[in-house]
């Protein structure tokens, strides 16, 4: 499954939640989603948005992690 | 359409229901002599003639079965309204009733087909009641399918 770091990449930015959503430009609700890992899919428009306002790669923001029942 | 709107046809759709549910507990009550007398009329739809009093009473078991199934679909339909009224048409509760009320009309068709020995118009009542069944079955696997595409579009960021 595919694991969403993005609570790491804000605090090695110190950014807060609601600074990301002003600066990229989605709700907090949708954030939220996105930094718990509930998330299904993620525009590249939101990710282009998110990579800009973090200052890093989209590899930064995503890791690979095998299934437990794998 | 709007949400007005949508209101008006799901109170206008409680309506009928309530109607129709009134309308079967009144069949509920006269349903004896209705039975008799169909079984009396049997000669004039070219059924078997003569119906033991046993066939009779079989008759009227099945009837007062169609009648507590159809009652139950009624309600099922009910609780469906109330959830369309809510707004909440795409969860697991829409295809958990619409599969009810589809197993009821199966239901209902097998009871009819019991009555094919005494009836033959029985049949073609199973085969239509059947196919009823059979739509609301594949409207269910729809809602199934929207259901599964809301929650990936509901969670796509």
């Amino acid at each position: 499954m595919i694991v969403i770091n993005l609570d790491v990449m804000m605090a090695k930015r110190k950014m807060s939640l609601g600074e990301l959503s002003d600066r990229v430009g989605i709700t907090l609700a949708n954030l939220s989603i996105l930094k718990n890992n509930h998330a299904k899919a993620i525009r590249f428009s939101t990710l282009d948005a998110l990579c800009k306002a973090l200052d890093c790669q989209p590899a930064d923001l995503f890791e690979f992690v095998p299934d437990p029942e794998d | 359409m709007n949400k007005n709107q949508i209101q008006r046809t799901t109170v206008i759709s409680r309506v009928f229901a309530v109607v129709l549910l009134a309308a079967l507990v009144a069949l509920a009550c006269i349903l004896p002599p209705v039975v008799e007398s169909l079984c009396g009329t049997r000669d004039l739809l070219g059924d078997r003639a003569n119906m033991s009093r046993g066939g009779e009473i079989f008759v009227l078991v099945v009837a007062y079965c169609m009648l507590a199934v159809a009652a139950f679909a009624i309600v099922v339909l009910w609780r469906l309204l109330g959830v369309i009224s809510r707004g909440a048409v795409f969860s697991d509760t829409t295809h958990r009733l619409l599969n009810a009320v589809s197993l009821c009309c199966f239901g209902e068709g097998a009871l009819f087909l019991s009555l094919v020995y005494y009836f033959q118009l029985a049949l073609g009542a199973a085969v239509g009641i059947c196919f009823v069944g059979l739509c609301l079955l594949v409207v269910k696997n729809v809602i199934e399918e929207a259901c599964r595409i809301k929650a990936e579009n509901d969670f796509t960021v």
